[in-house]
């Protein structure tokens, strides 16, 4: 028998991010060992940490989701409009990369030389080995899915 | 010297060369720039004028988030414009680390002044 996913409601407080991760870390190394457990952690607490930063405090939460098998970790949260679009443009710049290795990279180099660029996303792809997606689940709510690819 | 940030902890040593700072515990706060840059200044500040090099050891990090490898960047660029010689060290063992910290090798590229380094593994 398949275990059930692994769901946490949360009020959306950088504090709870943590006691989160270790949660996420203990589901996942159950289903895939400790080696997996410490990338999805790290997953886990990125997507969560962006949004906290990026999300509108609307009374609505924060709501995490691992897949049973943990092909994939979804975050679902409410939204700015204005950092909806620079998430639409990350997604849209990592997608475009062939590398994940090389993305990351550059994003390294970005920081270096700009001072600037939200490294997150493109640390969950090349350290997490996940591709990234985006939907909007309802008005202002943006649901934030990571696929586990290798 | 030390300094603490959550369950972040840096206990910071000097000698006659070096301002040596070792890291431990868990750096996963949203935005860590103003409390390690309130430190940190100083110690830029100190090495510049005693002529120090500056070591990082991270490799008993247990974790860490991209907000702190952004200011880990941050922290090398000042070092770099302070014309500060800097090594960090990262544990090989930790692919968490491996991913993060080796990878910061792009950034020797033409910067002499950087050195990123395997530390030895504890037996």
């Amino acid at each position: 028998m398949s275990p059930a996913p692994l769901s946490l409601s949360l009020k959306g407080d950088a504090s709870e991010i943590d006691g989160a991760q270790r949660q996420v870390a203990r589901f996942v190394a159950a289903q895939l060992g400790e080696d997996a457990a410490e990338a999805m952690e790290m997953v886990a607490a990125e997507l969560l940490e962006n949004a906290v930063k990026h999300g509108q405090a609307d009374g609505r939460g924060v709501e995490l989701v691992v897949e049973e098998a943990v092909r994939f970790i979804e975050v679902i949260s409410s939204v700015r409009p204005t950092d909806l679009a620079r998430l639409e443009e990350r997604v849209k710049w990592l997608s475009a990369q062939t590398d994940a290795q090389q993305a990351w990279l550059s994003a390294l180099s970005e920081v270096f030389e700009r001072g600037e660029f939200g490294l997150g996303l493109a640390r969950i792809a090349n350290e997490g080995g996940c591709r990234i997606s985006l939907r909007m689940v309802s008005p202002g709510r943006l649901a934030v899915r990571a696929y586990r690819v290798s | 010297m030390a300094f603490a940030l959550g369950s972040l902890h840096v206990a910071s040593s000097e000698d006659a060369t070096v301002s040596r700072h070792r890291w431990s515990g868990r750096a996963n706060e949203l935005k860590h720039d103003d409390a390690l840059d309130g430190y940190f200044a100083p110690v830029i500040e100190r090495a510049r004028t005693g002529g120090l090099a500056v070591e990082h050891h991270f490799e008993e990090l247990e974790y860490f988030n991209s907000s702190f490898i952004s200011w880990v960047i941050r922290h090398l660029r000042k070092t770099t414009e302070a014309k500060l010689k800097t090594a960090i060290y990262f544990e090989p063992k930790s692919s968490m680390h491996r991913s993060s910290f080796e990878a910061l090798r792009v950034l020797q590229t033409n910067n002499p002044l950087l050195e990123v380094l395997e530390a030895r593994s504890k037996p």
